[in-house]
Formats: C-alpha cells, sequence, structure tokens
C-alpha cells in the first residue's frame, strides 16, 4: 500500500512524545492503564457472577456500572496504543517477544468484538461470557507483559 | 413421537443456534483479521524525507536521548530485542550517516524522530556504539564530535556496587559512582565461566538486570563481576571471598552436605510445603470429626517442625514424622538456624519472624496430639491455621528479601 503524502507517522510520533517522553513510553503507560483497568474488569466480573461478595464491597448493580465503565475506559487507553502499533510499526517478527506480541494483539479485538456479542446477545450458553472474558483478560496480560513490563524493565521506567 | 409442529419449532431453534456462532465467530475472526490486514498493509509507515541535520553531536547528551526516544525500538543501550535493530556492535557507522537515518526514517522509524541537536547527539552516540565503543567516527563536512565530548581518560576515577537481590539472588544491579565514559558492558564470571549479562551506555551511571538466564541462582554460578571494555582488562571489579561464596552456594545452589545437588533454601521450602500439607490434612479431619487423624496430624506438624527424634504425641505407638528429620526449628543444624548463619545475618529480621511462627504451631501442635476430642482440638487447631497463614507470609519474605552487595573497585 502507498503510504500516505503526509507524513502521519512523525506528527503522531511527536502528538505523543508531547505528553511522554517518547511515543514508546506512552504507548507503555497507555497500556498499562488498560491492564489496571483490565483488572478492575476481571474482579468486578467475578462479583457480578456472584463471587468475591466478601472482598468487594459493591452491590451486583454498582459492580455492574464499574464493570461497564472501566471497560469503555480500558478499550479507550488502547486505542491510541493500537493506533500506533498496527498503522505505524506493522506486524513485526524481528524477536519471539515481539512476534507474541504481533500474534495475540491481531486478536485482541476479535475477541473483544466476539465478547461484546456475547454480552449482548442472552441465547448464548452461560459459560461463554466468563470463557470470553477470561481470554481477552489473558490476551491483554500477555500483551502488557510483552511490551509494557518488557519496557519498564529492560529500557526505561518514566513518563 | 415429535408433532410436525414441534419438529419446525426444534428446527427453527437449530437454525437460530448456528446463525448465533456463526455470527460469533465470524466476529471473532473478521476483526481480527482486518487488525492482521491493516498491520500488514502499515497504512502510516514512515516514508517522507526530511532535512537532514548532520551538525555535530555530544556523545554523553546523545545516550541520554537515545535512552528517550529510541532505546523503546533498539533496546537499552542499543542491544536489540525491540522492534527496531540491535545498533551496538553492529560495524562503524559515521555520524553523518545515522543523521541522515534520523531525518530520513527508516522502515517502522518515522522521520525526525529527534530533531536539531538531539538528532546530531544522538547520531554521535549511535557512531559510537555502532563500532562498539570505538572512538565516534565523524565526517568533516557533515557532522564533528564536539569538543566537549566525554572520553575515557576525562573520568579516571570510578567505582561503585554491584548488589545481587530478588528470589535466590536471581538479579543484579550496578550503580556506579560516575557515569560510564564509554559504552561499557557487564560481565558474570565465576566457575560456570564468563558471561556478558548487560551493556552500560555512555554517560549511564546504572543497570539493572532482572533475571540471569541460565540456572536457579547466579551466585551458584558466578563470583565476579567485571565491568568495561574489555574482560580480561577490565575497568571495575567486585567478587566475594571465598567463603562467603561457599556459603552462599550452600544456600541457594548446591549443599555439599546433602544428596541430589539441592540447595539448603530448598530443602527448607520443601520441608515448608510438607508443613502447610499437614495443616491441610488436620483441617480436613476436623471437618470430617475423625479425632484419631487430628491428633495425627497434629504429631506430624510438631515433628516436622522440630525434626528427630519423632515423638509419639497422639500415643498410638508408633512416632511418626512425614518431614526429612532434619526440622525447621529447635537445634543448630535446622534450617533456619542454619538459613541465619549462611546467610551472614542479612535474613537475621524474617527468620525470627518466621522462627516465633513456628514455634507456634509446633507448641499448638503439641496441645493438640493429646486433646481427648475434635470439640477440644478446635482451639489449638485455630491456633495452628493463623501461625501457619503468618509464616507463609513471612517465609515469602525470607525467599525474597535476600540480597547481597559487593564493592566495585578499579581493577589492578
Amino acid at each position: 500500500m502507498t503510504p500516505l503524502p503526509m507524513d502521519f507517522a512523525a506528527e503522531y510520533n511527536a502528538l505523543l512524545a508531547s505528553v511522554f517522553s517518547s511515543a514508546v513510553a506512552a504507548k507503555a503507560w497507555c497500556a498499562t492503564l488498560a491492564m489496571v483497568l483490565a483488572l478492575v474488569q476481571v474482579t468486578t466480573a467475578a462479583r457480578i457472577w456472584g463471587k468475591l461478595e466478601g472482598v468487594i464491597p459493591l452491590s451486583g448493580a454498582a459492580a455492574a456500572r464499574v464493570h461497564r465503565w472501566s471497560g469503555r475506559l480500558a478499550v479507550l487507553a488502547t486505542v491510541p496504543v493500537v493506533f500506533h502499533c498496527i498503522t505505524i510499526l506493522g506486524f513485526q517478527s524481528t524477536s519471539p517477544r515481539v512476534l507474541v506480541h504481533s500474534i495475540v494483539g491481531s486478536f485482541i479485538y476479535g475477541v473483544l468484538a466476539a465478547k461484546l456479542l456475547a454480552v449482548k446477545d442472552h441465547g448464548f450458553p452461560g459459560w461463554l461470557l466468563p470463557v470470553a472474558g477470561g481470554t481477552m483478560f489473558a490476551g491483554l496480560a500477555v500483551l502488557w507483559f510483552t511490551s509494557s513490563y518488557w519496557y519498564f524493565t529492560e529500557v526505561r521506567f518514566g513518563f | 413421537m415429535p408433532t410436525r409442529r414441534s419438529r419446525h419449532t426444534s428446527r427453527s431453534e437449530t437454525n437460530t443456534v448456528q446463525r448465533r456462532w456463526i455470527t460469533f465467530s465470524a466476529l471473532l475472526l473478521g476483526v481480527s483479521a482486518g487488525v492482521a490486514g491493516v498491520a500488514a498493509l502499515r497504512p502510516f509507515a514512515p516514508s517522507a524525507p526530511a532535512a537532514v541535520d548532520s551538525s555535530g553531536g555530544d556523545v554523553t547528551a546523545g545516550a541520554d536521548a537515545f535512552v528517550t526516544a529510541c532505546a523503546g525500538c533498539h533496546g537499552a543501550a542499543g542491544s536489540g530485542g525491540g522492534v527496531g535493530p540491535a545498533l551496538a556492535g553492529t560495524g562503524p557507522r559515521t555520524a553523518a550517516a545515522v543523521a541522515g537515518v534520523i531525518a530520513s526514517g527508516r522502515g517502522a522509524m518515522p522521520p525526525g524522530l529527534v530533531s536539531g541537536a538531539d538528532a546530531a547527539n544522538v547520531a554521535a552516540y549511535v557512531a559510537l556504539i555502532s563500532d562498539d565503543g570505538a572512538a565516534p567516527t565523524t565526517s568533516a563536512t557533515t557532522a564533528t564530535a564536539p569538543a566537549t565530548a566525554p572520553s575515557a581518560p576525562t573520568v579516571p576515577t570510578n567505582g561503585g556496587t554491584a548488589t545481587f537481590a530478588g528470589r535466590d539472588l536471581t538479579t543484579l544491579t550496578v550503580a556506579l559512582t560516575n557515569p560510564a565514559p564509554r559504552p561499557w558492558t557487564v560481565w558474570l564470571d565465576g566457575p560456570a565461566g564468563r558471561r556478558r549479562v548487560a551493556a552500560i551506555a555512555a554517560g549511564a551511571d546504572s543497570v539493572r538486570i532482572g533475571a540471569v538466564a541460565g540456572g536457579p541462582s547466579v551466585i551458584g554460578r558466578y563470583d565476579t563481576v567485571l565491568i568495561g571494555a574489555d574482560p580480561t582488562a577490565p575497568a571495575l571489579r567486585a567478587s566475594l571471598a571465598a567463603d562467603r561464596a561457599r556459603d552462599l552456594r550452600a544456600l541457594y545452589a548446591d549443599d555439599p552436605g546433602a544428596d541430589g545437588g539441592e540447595s539448603v533454601m530448598q530443602r527448607a521450602q520443601g520441608q515448608v510445603e510438607v508443613l502447610h500439607d499437614h495443616v491441610r490434612f488436620l483441617q480436613l479431619a476436623e471437618r470430617q470429626r475423625n479425632q484419631a487423624n487430628v491428633r495425627f496430624h497434629c504429631e506430624h506438624l510438631v515433628n516436622i517442625s522440630r525434626g528427630d527424634p519423632a515423638r509419639d504425641l497422639d500415643a498410638n505407638g508408633d512416632p511418626s514424622n512425614p518431614g526429612d528429620g532434619v526440622g525447621l526449628i529447635g537445634t543448630p543444624d535446622a534450617y533456619l538456624p542454619r538459613i541465619a548463619v549462611l546467610s551472614g545475618g542479612a535474613l537475621d529480621g524474617p527468620i525470627a519472624v518466621v522462627t516465633d511462627h513456628a514455634r507456634d504451631v509446633a507448641e499448638a501442635g503439641r496441645r493438640c496430639a493429646t486433646t481427648t476430642s475434635v470439640a477440644a482440638a478446635a482451639g489449638p487447631i485455630a491456633a495452628i491455621t493463623a501461625a501457619d497463614r503468618a509464616f507463609d507470609r513471612a517465609w515469602g519474605d525470607i525467599r525474597t528479601s535476600a540480597t547481597e552487595t559487593l564493592t566495585l573497585e578499579a581493577s589492578p
């Protein structure tokens, strides 16, 4: 595909680096925020399904509200990361870490879309939602460990 | 026999379920394929060239700018591992050539990722590390290193610390008293040979290695840290004293007094797990209202904690100990006192806490083993459960809080 005449990549990097020290640092922190929100997702989902009642001091309805909003914010936090990853960096295989990140990253929005369908359509079997949610969380965890964690431990821990 | 209407309804429901799953699968695979397709096309991949800034650069400032702007893709000190290729030691490049790549971009790297003075500084730095620490290559007509660029003779002395830490001392943190005057490498040296473990960028004064690959404890394989450009003539060196290395090897890698090449810590960990298992067996016996088993498992808790000789506390005629007989507490050869000695006092705090909890388990176990009913054992069992939980937390501290700091000194 012929790249756009405008140097969008440089502009986008500069936009991210206007807040953080670099585009990669911005992505690392956005992914970390998404990961934290994903943890909120898992715990509130457990509460909605009647687990952790003694641990999470929320009613089922309140847990459902927190679940919905943490999910929206988590997806929002991934948008600048995903946009940079797929439109500028693209699918890469320069190391096992990068390859795993690319493969799992390709599926994560697909899993998200399928999970949202399962949320809206009550005709699916009951086990599907926790399995889809668990898969989503596991995928995000893999993506975080192969990117943000690597960056923070191997390159630089800072904004 | 189903009627025509019920057969029709059943077929309709089957179709609905099939459609639902087809939609689900199509969404999952379609969106994933779409994302992968866009990623393969990279519609916003950088392409536009920009003006080349080929003014002179400062390698120290370039090292800082590199960490911020470049290391995310090219790895720390250009060592690779990210989306971008490794740069360190990949062959000489002129600063001008590097500046040209920075300005025009290459592959996934957009043009002008760093600009102005930063670009020239990074170019000088990359030129330096690409030639594996040689003086920066420059071109008289394009890029030149300024007179202020640091070089080895300007920092005549350096020192610092090398600290092993983490579970079983598997991590290493190097902290220098002065920034490295040029790209340096960190090697570990010892019975297992020599291993390059990290690079320190010129101008950087610390590096942390998350886990040294190749085995459970780095201390078991290496006892010397070498830092510099050449391991045979390192700038800095730190070594464990022979007796200290021997103690730490026994503690974390291989206890010469044990069969099978296990460390003291590994063997102690095994006994801690046996103890936890028997606390669970005891709780099960209590739920099953099995008085004989309650007394039996309480006897085991005492004997696991205190070691041989096994005591017949439940008076069933069979003094038994499911542990290895060494014991966690009670004698100088028991695991916790031995860990205290081998760690040289570094773990005294958490060991004191764990010893108290082990003593609580053994004491409550002794009371519980002689009770005459399950109800009478409830109090000691609750005490055992609480002490076991506290024991577990404090034992985790022992496994993770060890540190061993060596002083780095100029190598003779």
